[in-house]
């Protein structure tokens, strides 16, 4: 008895130990400040920051439960632009999605209810011009051109504060109101395939920025000519190819064999090459420096840690002098990662083999519930290094951390699928061209150089070979997204027997605007959908800006369903 | 051992800073009686301290008193978050002699190294080649294990030797020598086991000592069914045999993992699917086997593949006294129990055995409280090791022994056909003439079946045997699917019709005087709790029973520790069950997420310790009776440290109690 009065004690006192740690007065106050803004944000949006409200399986995106087999047996398989053969090191491989549901029990109820809502009385209310003026207002910059959240959010906020002005030069990079450089670098890549089409929901943008070193010489000085050379070493490492460099460079000036042929001199390349573990490539400047200290990395497929993504999701605005949709000034969501580790090949592989080998060494025919490390303020972590954390329009139209809950979104798509490459989908898919007169020019924000006059990509699939990747898509999905309710797509690109018109390919091949681009009418038909969600603030119910409940959407799923696929669709 | 020392002077200091504080409280203004209360905890706690400290005590005084019981302080279910995250042990063992005099013996937890540490001039977990070469990623990366499982900790020469199991494709086990300094294990060195003449290994699962001191362990190996291997067979897998694990089509596939990554650790390039995925080296005959390990006193191990116990998902063996019988386990879905009688006494390390194979034959005499059978044996063949490794050589393929075809509507076959399931798939086979022996080693659970006999267990893992009672206990992990009443109507023969408990059960083996099983019973049987339990909100089973019984340990004086690997409570826990009183201690709670690996009872002069590895902590979270996942709050913040899988044991006791 007086044993356990002793452990009680023991047990307590560690406790206090624990807290004192954290804090004294000042830290108190600061703690305070914080707790109240969430607290109020959680009363005014009826929202929960900490532990769960509706899911575990948040994770899970909306579209898994995709009703893929018709009633007449005929097949849509959009599953396989995720769900597919990572190229190594992303070790990942999920093709097995393709062919089954495999969730886990709790996930067998669809808990994304918002799909299944009909808003079509609420967006009826919504005038045109109202949801047009929403939508050109910022909500990311206030009344006086400031970050609005980098002002609002607690002083000791602990993840991401906004420090991006969307201020691009010419060449892409972002300006804070005193004319530096912020680090952050817009630039143009191929929408992934249907969820970020226009035409299927937002518009939005991708922004990188390497760490400081990468940006310096090797004295340390903030060099613009290193971060652009690094940049485009990062691309070459990441894309595992060579890439041409914006202006010839002198290697002399770097002390790196950028087009690796054995000399210093000028070249217009950064060749990849993966010889010998990667010690043949480096980067240049303070970075280079740093990877022999062993500070930062280098290896194919992957990003040096400190790197960090910028991603807005916004609004369709329409331009009425060109007559089609640009992106909105208002943001639905703003989404920040940064690659916080380095994991080496072997650490990756393990962490998928973790993944792919759960079911059979708990020797169950279902999906195991995923859990990440991390919390909604810094970030919840992936096996693949990164924190991912975001913030989401309130219900009086600012921008707000995201929950708990609504952080763990992000998870499912930035850790588990073999599509990504170092868990991110649009720098891998970034345009290469460095003349600013090419279409493919590489280093720009959209409402710089938009989608129009973009020839279609291109993939290569196992059994198929080459494919046009978007024709690919509506010929294996029969629809222009994955929940196939996109009348208007479906109207464009489809005849009656739901063949793809032959005419509309072949602009497709030229102009992907063609088919990325909604009529305005479906555009604030979109705007409008999500505006009422954002009223509701039901986000963890399921993200989609349906007006209409959806109809080709599994309510409940069976244990061991399948999908109806048995030919899956893999990535060469 | 820089981390352990660094924990060791942790807890002391913690315990410092309590005390502080106690003083600090003792202050005048408390009541006298408080003040006494504070004393005595004080010395309570200074008591505790130099136990701790001086593990030895009280070693000797009753050696001429024989034992009559051993029990464990019972250690309470982890009581907050702060407790679920820690690896807790029983605080005391108290032991009772034959002159009802008792002595008690402080007991606590030591990790001995976490996966990575530098020991020596090796790595704790680092997989190699063949060769002895670190398997390097392109970037080169080394590759470090974190699944550390079956554990035997052996003397030889007058040095301390663990092996060690890593559970991985391609398997290894790590041998590491161990110092006893002031009282305490010190790693001083580790290497892998050489098994480059056996073809390495694969998923090197749960583990026990010979009489002669040797370590058995099995190769746990899920996917290398020939099934897939053979062109001819409707279940012919067609592997990339790119090292990317997949199929042709680019879909992942177990089988090819398999294949590919032993092929990587034999450096085998030329694997030929068109004649049954054999190559150069790599042959999916030479994995699902015992292998048996022996330290010897230069550093260096002897060991052996011992096929002639047949191929199949083995957890582990265990050796009967009579160093002829050895029970094996096989763990998955439409499983066998198994049965080698050895032709001679083994009395020492032998790369060759012979004897003859048998497979369990059950006869369900009830269905109540997890079942009880009585246990016949029927007999597949007898060959040995050498007679095998001759014919897997020979680069046979499952078409050499058996036609086999995909059952049709109703499970039928063709005629000259047999329905069989095994392995979670139902069988169409047609045994080839003179291909018995062959049949009964390399596709003994086909063979099994074929032969009637029960292939219905599933997830049979872990197995020990009782001196005491000349029983055998072994863990079911689950009573549920092929365990059940004709499951999904694949089974053949249907022996086995219980009702599904999830959270498993523990049987006996009743022995007669050849050591051949003639009855078998549950004894010990977890409970899927009821949605209204008020436990229910937290846990899947009852946490005061067990929950997915795995490893499982009899270490002497009516006690067997049976050990967890679930997600269905909040910690897994170590059970001491009592084998007379029938009544379960709860001895350990690991860390959140971790699984009980590598139990094994041991003794260092003096010193008696149960090792006890904690794999994967802060990996897999609990679920509730509904599913949810109540403590995921404890997973999310997770610090790397948390999430090093370690090994250790449990130290204070006295070796008299073990040897």
């Amino acid at each position: 008895m007086k044993i356990k009065i002793l452990s009680t004690l023991m047990l307590t006192s560690a406790t206090a130990l624990l807290y004192l740690g954290c804090g004294n007065g000042s830290a108190n106050a600061s703690n305070d400040a914080k707790t109240n803004y969430l607290r109020s944000l959680e009363n005014e949006n009826n929202i929960s920051y900490a532990g769960k409200v509706n899911t575990d399986g948040s994770y899970i995106t909306s579209m898994c439960y995709t009703r893929v087999k018709d009633d007449d047996g005929s097949l849509h398989n959009p599953c396989y632009s995720c769900h597919t053969k990572g190229r190594v090191p992303n070790y990942y491989n999920d093709t097995n999605l393709q062919k089954e549901y495999f969730f886990p029990e709790t996930m067998l109820q669809n808990p994304f209810t918002n799909l299944f809502k009909d808003r079509s009385a609420a967006v009826a209310k919504i005038s045109d011009s109202d949801i047009l003026n929403y939508v050109r207002t910022s909500n990311y910059f206030d009344a006086n051109g400031s970050i609005a959240l980098a002002k609002v959010l607690p002083e000791n906020w602990g993840g991401y504060r906004p420090d991006c002005y969307f201020d691009f030069d010419a060449e892409g990079f972002d300006h804070a109101p005193d004319g530096s450089i912020t680090g952050w670098r817009a630039f143009r890549y191929y929408p992934f395939l249907g969820t970020f089409w226009p035409t299927n929901g937002s518009t939005d943008d991708v922004l990188i920025k390497l760490p400081e070193a990468f940006r310096q010489d090797g004295n340390g000085t903030e060099a613009l000519e290193v971060y652009k050379i690094n940049l485009a070493i990062v691309e070459a490492v990441v894309k595992q190819k060579s890439i041409a460099l914006e202006s010839s460079v002198d290697e002399r000036l770097y002390g790196v064999d950028l087009n690796q042929n054995g000399v210093f001199d000028n070249t217009d390349e950064a060749v990849f090459n993966a010889a010998d573990g990667f010690t043949k490539m480096a980067y240049v400047g303070k970075a280079k420096a740093q990877r022999q200290e062993g500070k930062v990395h280098l290896a194919g497929g992957l990003f040096p840690e400190g790197t960090e993504f910028l991603h807005s999701v916004r609004y369709i605005d329409w331009d009425e002098d060109e007559g089609h949709i640009r992106m909105a000034a208002r943001m639905k969501e703003l989404r920040y990662a940064i690659k916080r580790e380095w994991k080496t090949y072997s650490e990756l592989s393990r962490a998928a083999d973790a993944e792919l080998f759960e079911a059979q060494i708990n020797g169950t025919t279902q999906g195991v519930m995923a859990t990440f490390y991390g919390n909604y303020e810094t970030g919840f972590e992936n096996p693949q290094g990164w924190s991912y954390q975001g913030f989401i329009e309130a219900r009086d139209g600012t921008l707000r951390p995201q929950t708990r809950e609504e952080t763990i979104n992000c998870m499912g798509c930035h850790s588990h699928l073999g599509a990504t490459t170092d868990s991110v989908f649009a720098f891998p898919r970034k345009f290469e061209g460095t003349d600013k007169t090419d279409k493919l020019s590489g280093w720009n924000h959209w409402s710089q150089k938009g989608l129009i006059g973009i020839p279609e990509p291109k993939m290569s699939y196992i059994g198929h070979g080459e494919q046009f990747e978007y024709s690919f898509y509506l010929q294996n999905n029969h629809s222009g997204n994955e929940f196939r309710d996109n009348d208007e797509v479906k109207a464009k690109f489809f005849d009656a027997n739901g063949s793809l018109k032959p005419n509309m390919v072949e602009q497709l091949h030229n102009d992907v605007s063609v088919l990325l681009f909604p009529s305005k009418t479906r555009a604030l038909g979109l705007d409008k959908g999500y505006r009422v969600m954002v009223q509701e603030q039901s986000f963890i119910y399921g993200r989609d800006a349906n007006v209409h409940p959806m109809q080709n959407v599994y309510k409940t799923i069976e244990p061991e369903q399948e999908t109806g696929i048995t030919q899956a669709i893999v990535r060469q | 051992m820089l981390p352990k020392r660094v924990k060791s002077i942790i807890v002391l200091s913690l315990i410092g800073s309590v005390t502080v504080m106690i003083v600090a409280y003792t202050s005048p203004s408390l009541s006298k009686e408080w003040t006494m209360k504070m004393k005595y905890a004080l010395s309570v706690a200074a008591a505790a301290v130099l136990a701790i400290g001086w593990t030895g005590c009280g070693s000797d005084s009753n050696d001429s008193k024989s034992v009559k019981s051993i029990t464990f302080a019972p250690l309470a279910l982890s009581a907050n978050d702060t407790e679920k995250q820690q690896m807790r042990v029983s605080s005391k063992m108290t032991v009772t002699y034959s002159d009802d005099s008792t002595e008690e013996y402080p007991l606590a937890y030591k990790t001995l190294a976490k996966m990575g540490d530098t020991i020596g001039s090796g790595t704790m977990g680092l997989m190699v080649d063949k060769n002895g070469n670190p398997l390097k990623k392109s970037d080169g990366s080394n590759d470090i294990s974190d699944g550390p499982d079956g554990n035997s900790f052996i003397k030889v020469g007058g040095k301390y030797r663990l092996i060690t199991h890593l559970e991985e494709r391609p398997g290894q086990l790590m041998n590491t020598e161990i110092n006893v300094e002031n009282n305490e294990l010190v790693p001083v060195e580790t290497a892998p086991v050489d098994l480059a003449a056996v073809g390495g290994t694969i998923i090197n699962c749960a583990s026990s000592k010979t009489p002669y001191g040797s370590h058995l362990g099995g190769e746990e190996d899920y996917s290398l069914n020939t099934r897939y291997a053979d062109k001819n067979s409707p279940f012919y897998v067609d592997c990339a045999l790119d090292g990317s694990s997949t199929d042709v089509g680019g879909e992942f596939n177990y089988f090819c993992n398999y294949v590919d990554q032993q092929a990587k650790y034999l450096l085998d390039t030329n694997i030929d699917k068109n004649n049954g995925y054999n190559g150069d080296s790599f042959s999916p005959y030479n994995y699902g086997y015992i292998v048996e390990v022996q330290p010897q006193a230069d550093g260096t191990t002897k060991s052996a593949k011992h096929y002639v116990t047949g191929k199949y998902t083995p957890e582990l063996a265990t050796m009967m006294p009579d160093q002829k019988t050895v029970y094996m386990s096989d763990d998955g879905t439409f499983k066998g129990l198994w049965k080698f009688v050895s032709d001679s006494k083994i009395s020492g390390f032998e790369a060759n055995w012979s004897g003859t194979l048998y497979a369990a034959k059950v006869n369900q005499t009830s269905a109540a409280n997890g079942g009880a059978f009585d246990v016949s044996w029927i007999e597949l063949g007898h060959s040995s090791d050498n007679d095998l490794k001759t014919m897997i050589e020979s680069k046979m393929k499952l078409t050499d022994i058996f036609e086999i075809a995909a059952p049709g509507d109703g499970n039928s076959c063709d005629t000259g056909f047999k329905y069989i399931a095994e392995d979670s798939a139902g069988e169409c086979l047609k045994l080839k003439t003179g291909m018995e022996t062959a049949a009964a080693f390399l596709e003994t659970r086909k063979y099994a079946a074929y032969k009637d006999a029960t292939i219905e267990f599933r997830k049979e893992e872990g197995m020990t045997y009782d001196k005491d009672r000349n029983v055998l206990y072994i863990s079911m992990s689950a009573v549920e699917k092929s365990m059940e009443d004709n499951y999904k109507g694949m089974e053949a023969v249907n022996d086995i019709h219980l009702p599904k408990e999830s959270c498993g059960a523990v049987y006996e083996l009743t022995l007669d005087e050849n050591y051949s099983g003639t009855k078998m019973e549950a004894i010990v049987v977890g409970k899927t709790l009821a949605d209204t339990d008020a436990n229910a909100a937290e846990w899947y089973c009852d946490p005061e029973g067990i929950s997915n019984p795995d490893n499982i340990t009899y270490i002497g004086h009516n006690t067997v520790l049976i050990s967890e690997d679930t997600t269905k409570h909040v910690n897994n826990m170590s059970w001491a069950y009592n084998t007379q009183t029938k009544t379960m201690t709860r001895v350990a709670s690991l860390p959140i997420g971790a699984e009980v690996t590598g139990v094994d009872v041991a003794t260092a002069g003096s010193k008696g310790m149960i090792f006890l590895n904690a794999q994967h902590p802060f990996k897999d979270n609990p679920k509730n009776r509904a599913g949810d996942k109540p403590n995921t709050a404890l997973i999310e913040n997770a610090t790397q440290e948390q999430l090093k899988a370690f090994i250790g044991y449990i130290d204070g006791m006295p070796s008299k109690l073990f040897n």
